[in-house]
């Protein structure tokens, strides 16, 4: 890319600044690779141009093992659901939340304001240690009936 | 350690923070105490030194379990140094009859006391025994014994030993290279040289483990009578105590070692003063066994509450009612509190990896960890 900065264009000097400074859109293989080749022993599917993926997370040496997935499409925000007996095992409803199921026993959470993520983003940067942090802070919510994660309401 | 034991311990390890003195009191008490000793020595011609001894001065004293930062006992030595010849009853009044002297004082005095002399403050009760040198020369440290006074129910003043000095070196001995550590920790912080760094002043896990046996005591026996006394706790954890470098580990050791410096010499249920070993600290043990059996089922409860029913569960949200239960619910909140602050600072320093899927936040950058990126938790 040094070499076209010598042009005499500024047009394309325009171009090639944005070339140069914005990563590209990654695609839901690459995703997926970048997310086993990290977590080789969580599951991650492609299926009907959505990605699934599913692990167990722990917070703390003191916490609990919880069951997460996430579905993600290209330009939708990934979906961040925890799920099964350990979440459930209060009435309250936890802060930075978007929907309970308490049929289904999900919880879908909101770890990351909309600017924060989009599809030149990776998830295995970003939501999984996100997620990681939220439960952490889940967990002192629980204990103390503080969130001390900060963050913004909707 | 494992890691649940390890971040079982930085839990523990705060929750001691929460339960001791605070510095603004432990200051207010030593300037008062400081006043109260230039004022007996001021007034008499006798050479006094006053000191503090018992757990403000070993760094072990504990907030009440009303977890205000008040109603401390703050116990104090008057030595009229070389008051060798006094009588008991001179030795006693002396002392009383000059903080009578002062009306700020007068006002503050408690009736006379067996052994002390006791004055209300705001905050703390300081216990002040007028004593003299049980030998004719006092030299610290090698001759340290002093002779204080015991006002009996007829009331006549009988003779009692102590050697509070000889204590203190003992409990430093005890825990010398990480207390060397430690006060080397906070010259460096604060400045200043090592050898002016006064025991109460720093914290070792040994110092923060009995604090939290004392705090499990006192809730354990709030409704219940024989509760086994502090110098009993403190000299048979410090006797116990193995050097380990994190409160977990020591308490691990002291719980279970605690019963080794137990003696029964024919009968007698012996714990013997380390500097003074013909006093027997259990000897009300000999008197009413409710007392011996207390403490061993105290310690058996101790174990169970402070190392194997946390660590048999899993969730900061399961661990802590059962911690709340045994050492506070007021300290243990704020502890947790502090714990999840930290989290978040070091998340906006960007100084947080997640370990793995399963091995937890973590400040230290690894292999398997991946940093946490700045972002903001929405919704509602």
């Amino acid at each position: 890319m040094q070499e076209l900065v010598v042009c005499q264009s500024s047009h394309i000097l325009f171009m090639v600044s944005k070339i140069k400074f914005r990563p590209r859109e990654y695609r839901l293989i690459e995703q997926k690779m970048m997310i086993l080749n990290q977590y080789p022993d969580s599951e991650c599917d492609i299926s009907n141009n959505k990605l699934l993926w599913k692990g167990n997370l722990c917070p703390n040496p003191l916490s609990r093992i919880y069951q997460v997935k996430i579905e993600y499409t290209i330009h939708k925000r990934p979906q961040v659901i925890v799920y099964g007996d350990c979440i459930f095992n209060t009435e309250l409803m936890p802060p930075h939340v978007f929907k309970i199921d308490r049929v289904k026993k999900e919880i879908n959470i909101c770890v990351h304001l909309p600017a924060e993520f989009n599809s030149h983003i990776l998830i295995v940067k970003t939501i999984i240690p996100w997620t990681i942090e939220w439960l952490y802070f889940y967990e002192m919510w629980l204990a103390t009936g503080e969130w001390c994660g900060g963050g913004h309401s909707c | 350690m494992t890691n649940q034991e390890w971040e079982y311990n930085l839990l523990l390890d705060k929750i001691a923070d929460e339960i001791n003195i605070s510095d603004a009191m432990r200051d207010k008490a030593v300037s008062s105490y400081q006043a109260v000793g230039k004022w007996i020595g001021d007034g008499m011609d006798w050479d006094v030194e006053i000191m503090p001894q018992g757990s403000m001065n070993l760094g072990t004293i504990i907030r009440p379990i009303t977890d205000f930062d008040d109603g401390y006992d703050m116990d104090l030595v008057c030595l009229l140094k070389n008051g060798y010849v006094l009588s008991l009853k001179d030795i006693k009044n002396l002392v009383g009859n000059r903080l009578k002297e002062n009306l700020i004082y007068k006002d503050k005095l408690d009736d006379e006391g067996k052994r002390c002399w006791t004055l209300n403050y705001n905050g703390f009760h300081m216990d002040i025994l007028p004593c003299v040198p049980k030998n004719i020369v006092f030299n610290k440290p090698e001759n340290t014994e002093i002779k204080l006074t015991h006002k009996n129910e007829n009331h006549m003043y009988e003779p009692r030993y102590s050697d509070p000095f000889k204590y203190h070196n003992w409990f430093e001995e005890r825990m010398k290279s990480v207390l060397n550590i430690a006060k080397g920790a906070y010259a460096t912080r604060n400045q200043v040289e090592i050898d002016t760094v006064p025991t109460y002043k720093v914290r070792t896990p040994l110092q923060k483990a009995i604090q939290l046996l004392k705090r499990h005591r006192d809730i354990c026996f709030q409704d219940k009578d024989d509760a086994p006394i502090s110098i009993i706790l403190t000299t048979l954890a410090a006797q116990a105590y193995n050097g380990e470098n994190n409160i977990y580990e020591a308490l691990c050791h002291i719980l279970t070692k605690m019963p080794i410096y137990i003696e029964n010499r024919v009968g007698v249920y012996w714990i013997e003063n380390p500097v003074m070993p013909e006093e027997n600290f259990a000897d009300k043990w000999n008197e009413n066994s409710n007392k011996k059996d207390a403490f061993y089922s105290w310690l058996s409860q101790a174990k169970k509450d402070i190392i194997t029913m946390p660590l048999s569960k899993r969730g900061l949200d399961v661990i802590s009612p059962m911690l709340k239960e045994t050492l506070g619910e007021a300290p243990v909140k704020r502890a947790m509190i502090k714990m999840a602050n930290s989290m978040r600072d070091n998340c906006l320093k960007s100084n947080l990896y997640a370990k793995g899927l399963t091995g937890g936040l973590t400040t230290h950058a690894g292999i398997s960890s991946m940093p946490i990126q700045p972002h903001t938790f929405y919704g509602k």
